[in-house]
């Protein structure tokens, strides 16, 4: 007993939100922002784009984004796509433990979201992402967000759009969107004096290590080259995405031009291994901007004098000491990291069957859910030359007028568990008394 | 510094061993089936947790599991006291 209660202890240790879901996505691992040359002093830029416009694959343009349901803080939209000359439709659910939908391509409509996490390969994905701040934000008309599609970056302007019958355009609360699950890409944004998003990367540099045939791949990104932009930047976040998360960097608003900065990316389970990131803005001439005046990261260290350092010499040697015990931040997620991807790639279906009972436990222990429809899943059988056919429809588990029954059977379960877990205490405590 | 290097002895060793594997994923066939069933599987819990506070009930299920713990850390605490002589602990 004791064995299981350590064991289911140590699972719930685990935080959901850093699992890794799919292995099948590192496949896309070589789709990354396709590598060009780094932008001379004399390169005319682009006027900034319009609503629908592309940014890179002419086979891909936004039509328009409708919303089909909201609720209080749930939303799902339909996003009609044209691509290679498909019409595509493509269901766009926001949810705090489905973040992203998928749709096949070519076909004209996908109506179930990713299900438990699983990501179908040859599909589209979709992420909105607007801030950083997991708080939650407003999507109104007017606004641009970046769509990732097939590994390539995508400007998604938010049409007019409306609920209400009057046409005043609404604005709809969002719940916040984590970025996980998505490709392996690396990009940067910027938001522009005129709060015009922006995707400022122009050059990404990666060396490839590790390659097996049928397996991922472990890369190893040392160079970013951002766009030369006619234009003020007033932010600038740097977007590793991942399948497990983003990181991103913002610079204060004062900071008009971006600063340099090594980043050493611990996080590769979506993947690659360690490696310097660097950043590195160009200036108007093209060269790499490497000192800059008023660099918030480095400045810090620069101006330490020798009083600082001696009033700081007892918390570095206790800071010493303590490194010796204790890892540093993201020792442990690095470590997870690095079995995950080892055990993903060579131990196959017995890896998957694990992450299966995984995705069952996450699936059990996250909490409850403010959706009242379910979709059950589509299921086709072919017996003796007749398909049997299930599923496929949207149910609603409170039908209306009944939310009363939804009430009362919750106030008596959480009655019942409250019983319970008092007499649970009581013999708990019983058996310490007899220890 | 100790456990890094100690973790990633640990690591280094296993590595071999375990990249000496190559055992096939399941098939796109077996995938779908699993996620039919994971799904009704979801929906199932999707309609469990309409008619109950499953936070509540997540939160109760943790303090179980907490006290279980606390409760056998308890009893090997006590099993080892019971072991030094000079505690004449019984």
């Amino acid at each position: 007993m004791s064995v299981l209660s350590l064991f289911l202890l140590l699972v719930f240790s685990v935080q959901a939100d850093e699992f890794d879901y799919n292995s099948a996505w590192r496949d896309v691992l070589d789709v990354v922002i396709p590598e060009v040359d780094a932008p001379d002093s004399e390169e005319v830029f682009p006027e900034p784009y319009l609503p629908g416009t592309l940014l890179g694959d002419d086979n891909l343009s936004l039509m328009s984004l409708y919303p089909e349901n909201i609720t209080d803080k749930l939303a799902s939209y339909t996003l009609t796509y044209k691509i290679n000359n498909s019409n595509l439709t493509v269901q766009y659910s926001t949810s705090k433990t489905r973040p992203f939908a998928w749709s096949s391509l070519g076909s004209t409509s996908f109506n179930a979201p990713i299900q438990n996490n699983v990501s179908p390969v040859g599909r589209v994905q979709i992420i909105i992402n607007q801030s950083d701040d997991l708080e939650g934000f407003l999507i109104s008309e007017g606004d641009t967000y970046d769509v990732i599609v097939d590994g390539l970056i995508y400007n998604l302007y938010m049409e007019a759009y409306s609920s209400s019958s009057d046409d005043t355009p609404t604005v709809y609360e969002y719940e916040p969107i984590i970025r996980e699950k998505s490709y392996n890409t690396f990009a940067i944004t910027g938001v522009d004096a005129s709060g015009v998003t922006r995707d400022l990367t122009s050059y990404v540099e990666k060396n490839v290590s590790g390659v097996k045939a049928g397996t991922s791949y472990n890369v190893l990104f040392t160079n970013f080259r951002l766009k030369q932009v006619p234009y003020n930047i007033t932010s600038l976040t740097f977007y590793v995405y991942s399948e497990t998360l983003e990181v991103g960097w913002g610079v204060p608003s004062s900071a008009l031009t971006p600063p340099t900065s090594n980043f050493r990316f611990f996080r590769s389970r979506s993947g690659f291994e360690n490696g310097d990131i660097r950043i590195v803005p160009v200036d108007t001439s093209g060269e790499g901007i490497t000192n800059i005046e008023n660099n918030t990261i480095n400045i810090e260290n620069n101006t330490k004098g020798i009083w600082d350092s001696i009033v700081s010499l007892p918390g570095a040697i206790m800071d010493g000491i303590i490194g010796l015990f204790v890892p540093d931040d993201g020792f442990w997620d690095e470590y997870y990291a690095k079995y995950d991807l080892l055990l993903s790639e060579n131990l196959g279906f017995l890896y998957e069957s694990f992450h299966l009972l995984y995705e069952l436990f996450e699936t059990v222990m996250s909490g409850s859910s403010s959706m009242n429809t379910v979709e059950v899943p589509y299921f086709s059988y072919d017996f003796s030359g007749t398909t049997f056919e299930f599923g496929g429809w949207e149910v609603n588990l409170v039908p209306e007028g009944m939310e009363i029954l939804q009430d009362i059977c919750r106030s008596i379960s959480s009655f019942i568990m409250i019983i319970m877990i008092i007499n649970f205490g009581m013999k708990m405590y019983d058996k310490i008394l007899h220890l | 510094m100790i456990i890094e290097s100690l973790m990633n002895l640990i690591y280094n060793i296993f590595d071999p061993i375990i990249s000496s594997f190559n055992i096939p994923k399941f098939s796109d066939a077996v995938r779908v089936i699993l996620d039919t069933i994971i799904g009704y599987f979801d929906v199932g819990m999707k309609i469990l947790k309409a008619y109950i506070n499953w936070d509540l009930a997540v939160t109760l299920f943790n303090m179980c599991l907490f006290a279980f713990a606390g409760y056998e850390l308890l009893r090997l605490v006590f099993f080892i006291l019971r072991k030094v002589p000079m505690f004449g602990t019984k």
